[in-house]
């Protein structure tokens, strides 16, 4: 009994419309020579770009999402090394929960972190500002750090380390000339997909923010007025610096590790 | 007697002489252990272990897993640190030194060769950090791999090897520094048999080549017959004794040894009275006539070794052969081990010796048919019973 693969390329064929069909959209109308946000094409037209990358608002939006993103990823880098390094040299078990301990925000809705945060900064007088965002940021890319350094560490041999301080080498050295070149690229794809996470991030950056917008809230407040072609045009470059961050870190990490 | 036999093998206890203080004399044994402790949590690794190597030996220490001997190879090493008892290697006290200041070097069973480096800068890797010329490092890691007989790799990288090329740039590596002392844990274990042969006689090879001390933990007693000069042999975190491979074969000091090193038909007994020079020994197999040593007890319960190998089976009516002892029992069952045939013999209801045989030996007998288990005086080893002090 044969069926016509007919149907089974219908079905695939909707299912990825469905998918994409809304990225494909926004994309497309960020080109659009028009001032609707929507059909008909009239023409293609970089100048919503040229738009967000001169008018003041977005440009603040761009660089507070920038600074936030590199602070916010190197922060949880550096901190989020750090406790792998720590959690392998632990008793296994104990590793096992704590391990699970730190992947807990991963699963914390934003929107509990986000008015968790909000209302402790206003409860010890911290100032809601960019400083507030990075802190919310930080709890939610230190998790992805620690399991993506963590799983690259559990596959190495770390008696590599011993020998490495038996044939002469101290502490620091046998870190910077044999741990350090091993778990590269697991630190690099960490800050990558710290770096995309951080610039989607919305709810938390809502809340905290304290009139210092990044790029998704400023979108967020724009719609209010309906979206413009400006709207697509941000909402591109955030697509775009999310995928390739994420392509990047793919690449230097299989995903077969952080699986496991 | 072998080409090492006349060496003299320095004693296992021998505590006041292990003082740390003294600077790297010429005397001084290559590594001092003295009475050294470990423990984790309420697990007793090491209960009290005292060593001494000599220089340019090749020592194993060989026991069952468990018995604490990686654990004071990793004391050596610096790996680990003693709960008690001090380090000495070369007559310098190590106890305080982390390992880049011990000039010990390992070869790890796993041999933790860095995966992200070529062989060449693995071998180099010391060199590197020693802050060697570059054009002596060249020369040095080509030596090495000369030495471990391995050229053409240097631009590999050290996953692309196999187990046995890895094994050699692991010993490379760990000998290009010019060690006082290599340590060894197990790294022929990953191996298969006959690389592992292979392997036996080469680190024999290199060792005997460069006169390094060498330590090797094992727990194949093959492994550790072939190789040594000296056997250590431990249980239960203790020494239980060492010697050359001819004595600790010959003369086991107790039952585990016995069993342990070789294979041992062990008969429980009583020891009860003399004929003329020769003890006797009362067993469910009967009376066994032995030659008393320094570990036969004066009387009471006793276990009589008889190695195999010193078993000879006559058939009866056959002409009495020198032996001191012949116990008449069953031929139970012949295995043929191609070189050698192995009869196992009932000589008692639940006594049964197992006879090694040369093929001609074995001619003729059948399983079924009654013999004679004969061995000499000379052939049986008594030993205290079990939990009696050596």
């Amino acid at each position: 009994m044969r069926r016509p693969p007919i149907l089974a390329w219908l079905f695939v064929g909707a299912l990825l419309t469905f998918l994409f069909a809304p990225v494909v959209c926004v994309v497309l109308f960020s080109f659009n020579d028009s001032a609707a946000a929507g059909p008909p094409i009239k023409g293609l037209t970089l100048s919503w770009y040229r738009e967000i990358f001169t008018n003041v608002e977005y440009t603040d939006a761009l660089r507070n999402s920038l600074q936030v993103a590199l602070i916010s990823a190197s922060c949880s880098v550096v901190a989020g090394t750090a406790a792998a390094l720590a959690l392998v040299r632990l008793p296994r078990r104990i590793t096992a929960v704590l391990a699970g301990f730190f992947v807990v925000p991963m699963v914390v809705p934003a929107l509990f972190i986000g008015v968790a945060l909000l209302s402790f900064f206003t409860r010890i007088g911290f100032e809601l500002s960019l400083q507030a965002v990075i802190v919310g940021h930080i709890i939610v890319t230190l998790p992805l750090v620690i399991a993506l350094i963590g799983a690259r560490l559990q596959n190495l041999d770390l008696s590599m380390l011993e020998a490495a301080r038996d044939l002469g080498a101290s502490g620091p050295q046998a870190f910077a000339r044999v741990l350090l070149p091993l778990i590269a690229p697991a630190i690099v794809s960490a800050a990558l997909l710290s770096i995309a996470t951080s610039a989607d991030e919305f709810i938390i950056s809502l809340f905290v923010n304290g009139g210092d917008q990044t790029v998704p809230v400023v979108i967020f407040g724009g719609l209010r007025t309906g979206v413009t072609p400006a709207i697509n045009a941000l909402a591109s470059t955030i697509l775009a610096a999310t995928v390739l961050a994420t392509l990047i870190a793919g690449r230097l990490v299989s995903l077969r590790d952080v699986a496991r | 007697m072998g080409p090492h036999s006349g060496r003299v093998n320095t004693v296992v206890e021998e505590r006041e002489t292990a003082a740390g203080s003294i600077p790297a004399a010429a005397g001084a044994p290559a590594i001092a252990i003295d009475d050294v402790r470990k423990s984790f949590g309420s697990y007793s690794a090491l209960a009290g272990c005292s060593l001494h190597v000599e220089r340019g030996q090749f020592i194993s220490l060989l026991g069952p897993s468990g018995c604490g001997k990686t654990t004071l190879l990793r004391i050596i090493g610096g790996f680990e640190t003693q709960d008690a008892g001090t380090v000495a290697i070369n007559g310098e006290t190590v106890d305080a030194l982390p390992p880049n200041k011990r000039n010990v070097n390992t070869v790890f069973q796993s041999y933790a060769l860095f995966p992200h480096k070529s062989v060449f800068d693995n071998i180099a890797f010391p060199l590197a950090i020693a802050r060697v010329p570059k054009r002596e490092r060249a020369e040095r890691v080509r030596e090495m791999l000369e030495l471990v007989r391995l050229s053409g790799v240097e631009e590999r990288k050290a996953t692309q090897l196999s187990g046995g090329q890895s094994q050699r740039v692991a010993l490379a590596r760990a000998l290009v520094g010019r060690p006082e002392v290599l340590l060894l844990d197990e790294p022929l274990a990953a191996l298969d048999l006959k690389l592992r042969k292979t392997m036996q006689l080469e680190l024999r090879r290199i060792q005997e080549q460069l006169g390094t001390t060498f330590v090797f933990v094992t727990h194949d007693q093959e492994e550790a017959l072939t190789m040594s000069d000296r056997i250590v042999l431990m249980n239960g975190g203790r020494i239980v004794q060492g010697g050359s491979p001819r004595e600790v074969y010959d003369q086991p000091a107790n039952v585990f040894v016995s069993d342990f090193v070789g294979e041992a038909n062990l008969l429980d007994g009583v020891v009860d009275g003399h004929v003329g020079a020769l003890a006797t020994v009362t067993t469910e197999a009967g009376v066994l006539h032995v030659a008393p040593g320094a570990t036969t007890p004066a009387a009471g319960p006793a276990i009589v070794s008889i190695r195999p190998e010193r078993i000879a089976l006559q058939r009866p009516g056959q002409a009495a052969g020198e032996a001191e002892n012949g116990l008449p029992g069953t031929v139970e069952r012949i295995v043929f081990l191609g070189n050698l045939v192995r009869a196992h013999v009932r000589v008692a209801e639940e006594v049964v010796l197992t006879a090694e045989l040369s093929r001609a030996e074995a001619d003729g007998i059948a399983e079924g048919e009654r013999v004679l288990a004969c061995f000499g005086a000379a052939a049986t080893r008594v030993l205290p019973p079990d939990g009696a002090p050596a």
